[in-house]
């Protein structure tokens, strides 16, 4: 029965279900190919900090994918809690397509991983054998992990109060500085952005000292990053709405990339921060082949993984937006020139994302370069590895788009 | 009635949802109707009824599946969708059961929006949208997101949307239905004014006999048919009022004795 039901909601949503299949099914094999690769090159200083740093990438990864598949839910559980359901029989109910999906993505993830081994070492060069003590790591990672999720879905229902669940699918983000600011105290914002700005960049002064490692260079980086967008960056939009506010495509544009900006924070913070912070480590390989071989896969796994959440997190609130858009279309919009504007704002978020990127990589790779710790080929794979699912996930938006614009029931 | 401008003008108008599937519903059935300029419709009716369908169609928010609408004498399926946004931003201001504000733009922004469109100086914009803001009591809210405002002034910031670019023509889904009586006799005022004073024609689907006694006619839906009429014409307010809720009564008597 309740087996039944759980089963018929997985089939209702199949787009999430099978992304969430596929988020486990690559997250599997990439922990299966790191801790193969690792375990070879055993644990000895940075390749720990690595380990923990691909686990922690991987878990949060799952948290979003999770995420995804549960605002969708939400409305759902909320209806059958106020209908009497208890929090025991949601649980389940919530378990058993989780679960489910796992079984489904587990073996087929192995077995990939199993299959694409032969390969990696065809082409590095390497023989590494898959070894029962790497499964047991690989086991109790993946056991872990599938550990927090459940007790996280578990809490979810428990902890959630109905009327959060019916809101849950239209949360916003709160913070405190998305109050615009029209008139006053703007001659502080600008000085606030005009330090805020430059403070990015200083770090990346740092690599000119070769003894640094550019690994501290891009942890300051990334910490600004966080600072500078409440800081600077959405105050920075705030004016530019204000200075548009008569120009009917920039207007609504500025709004909906202020507010990705926002909702999207977490998510740039969370691909650009951790491919360059995997990335800025190569200098530590000092001459071993296996270390810089691992860490740019795992270099080119998180930016996968991460790509992935965050085109979970943007589809998410693309569907929430979706459902206002045909208010647009009411005040006298064309179909038209709502899709330009979509496009162009699928565009912005992508783009910032990419030179937020770019400014830290481009330096980081100009110091890995005078150290001769990268070739180019490996360079070739990094850029590809981090543009490569950008387009993918942008695309993925942009018809995504496209179809919701479709979809709104009106006149033209 | 003299010779007095059509504005919106329904001919044999159709309206099916999920046409040609398996469950199609036809929610609207041939009708045929007049709305003239500087007119006060209101419009009643049970729920489901068809009250929503049937605005939405009459005034280009909906494309009705047979028959033609008018638009001043021109027909909207002839129109391209660039001549129907300018209707829109022009003529029309509609204000919508829910709400539909954009929650990625503050209030402020929200009420901006139609007067972007058609190209009105930044000068200008702050003063009208801060001078409705007052007038509907929610200029103190017009730097918040509409997610951090009730519901009833949400529904005020899109009534102020609905006019801010001065339409010809308003057509209202229910407006009162987020708001106290204080509020909803205030938004009755301003519409009435409007009415009167500029003549603005305006369309207006409520539940509620008070609100609708403010029209100048009002049609009774019923399963997607013109049930009834009544003409305010030379009549005071409160008989007008008595006449409606008698209207309304008799249909739900009506249903009663069915
Ligand atoms: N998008 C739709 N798809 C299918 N059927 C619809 C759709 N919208 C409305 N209907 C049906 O058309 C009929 C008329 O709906 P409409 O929304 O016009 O009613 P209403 O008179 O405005 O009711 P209310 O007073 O509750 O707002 C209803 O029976 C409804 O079920
Ligand atoms: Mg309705």
């Amino acid at each position: 029965m309740i087996l039944k039901e759980a089963l018929r909601s997985v089939r209702n949503d199949l787009f999430r279900a099978f992304f969430f299949w596929l988020t486990f099914l690559l997250t599997t094999v990439f922990i299966f190919l790191f801790f193969n690769l690792s375990y070879e090159i055993g644990e000895e200083g940075v390749m720990t900090i690595v380990t923990v740093f691909m686990v922690i990438v991987c878990t949060v990864d799952i948290f979003f994918v999770n995420h995804f598949y549960m605002t969708s839910r939400a409305k759902d559980l909320a209806v059958r809690l106020i209908c009497g359901a208890t929090y025991t029989y949601l649980s389940f109910y919530l378990l058993i397509q989780v679960i489910f999906l796992l079984l489904l993505a587990l073996p087929a993830g192995i077995g990939i991983g199993c299959a694409l081994m032969p390969v990696i070492n065809s082409l590095l060069g390497t023989s590494i054998m898959i070894t029962t003590d790497a499964m047991i790591r690989i086991a109790v990672v993946i056991g872990l992990i599938i550990f927090w999720i459940l007790l996280f879905n578990m809490s979810f229902t428990y902890k959630s109060a109905a009327s959060m669940m019916f809101n849950m699918q239209s949360e916003m983000v709160s913070g405190k500085s998305n109050v615009l600011t029209l008139r006053g105290g703007k001659k502080a914002e600008k000085l606030k952005r005009l330090v805020l700005f430059p403070l990015y960049l200083v770090p990346l002064l740092l690599l000119v000292d070769p003894l640094k490692p550019s690994v501290i260079c891009t942890g300051f980086c990334i910490v600004i990053f966080s600072v500078l967008v409440d800081g600077a960056w959405v105050p920075y939009l705030n004016d530019q709405m204000d200075r548009y506010i008569t120009d009917p495509y920039q207007n609504i544009h500025i709004g909906f990339h202020r507010m990705n900006v926002r909702y999207m924070k977490k998510n740039i913070l969370l691909v650009n921060g951790s491919t360059l912070f995997v990335y800025a480590l190569l200098d530590q390989a000092k001459g071993s082949h296996v270390f810089s071989v691992t860490i740019l896969l795992s270099c080119c796994m998180v930016s996968f993984l991460m790509w992935f959440a965050y085109l979970f997190q943007y589809t998410n609130e693309q569907v929430r937006r979706g459902a206002k858009l045909g208010t647009l279309l009411h005040i006298g919009y064309t179909k038209e020139q709502l899709n330009k504007i979509l496009r162009k704002e699928v565009f912005s978020i992508y783009g910032t994302t990419l030179l937020f990127f770019a400014i830290v990589f481009v330096p980081v790779t100009a110091s890995h370069l005078s150290r001769a710790a990268i070739t180019l080929p490996q360079l070739a794979l990094v850029g590809g590895c981090y543009l490569i699912p950008l387009t993918i996930c942008m695309v993925v938006s942009l018809r995504f788009y496209n179809r919701v614009v479709d979809h709104i029931k009106t006149v033209r | 009635m003299e010779e007095k401008k059509v504005v919106l003008e329904a001919r044999n108008m159709k309206k099916i949802y999920n046409y040609q599937t398996p469950n199609e519903f036809e929610a609207l059935h041939n009708i045929n109707f007049k709305v003239y300029e500087g007119e006060f419709v209101g419009i009643m009716g049970p729920s489901g009824s068809g009250k929503s369908t049937f605005i939405n169609n009459i005034s280009t928010i909906d494309e009705c599946t047979g028959g033609n609408v008018f638009i001043n004498g021109k027909n909207v399926r002839a129109m391209t969708a660039n001549e129907i946004g300018h209707f829109r931003y022009e003529n029309l201001g509609f204000i919508f059961q829910d709400f539909n504000l954009l929650d990625t733009h503050t209030m402020y922004e929200n009420i901006a929006m139609p007067l972007a469109l058609a190209h009105v100086s930044k000068d200008k914009i702050e003063a009208r949208v801060n001078e409705l803001a007052k007038e509907m009591k929610i200029d103190m809210l017009l730097k918040k997101y509409p997610n951090e405002c009730s519901g009833g002034q949400r529904q005020r910031a899109s009534i102020c949307r609905a006019l801010v670019n001065n339409p010809r023509i308003i057509v209202a889904d229910e407006p009162t239905g987020n708001l106290d009586s204080v509020n909803s006799s205030e938004l009755l005022k301003i519409l009435q004014e409007l009415n009167r004073n500029n003549g603005v024609t305006i369309v207006m689907v409520t539940h509620d006999a008070l609100i609708a006694s403010y029209s100048s006619r009002l049609i009774y839906i019923k399963d997607g048919n013109i049930e009834s009429e009544l003409v305010k014409g030379e009549s005071s307010q409160d008989e007008y009022f008595k006449k409606i809720v008698e209207l309304n009564s008799r249909e739900s008597m009506e249903i009663l004795t069915k």
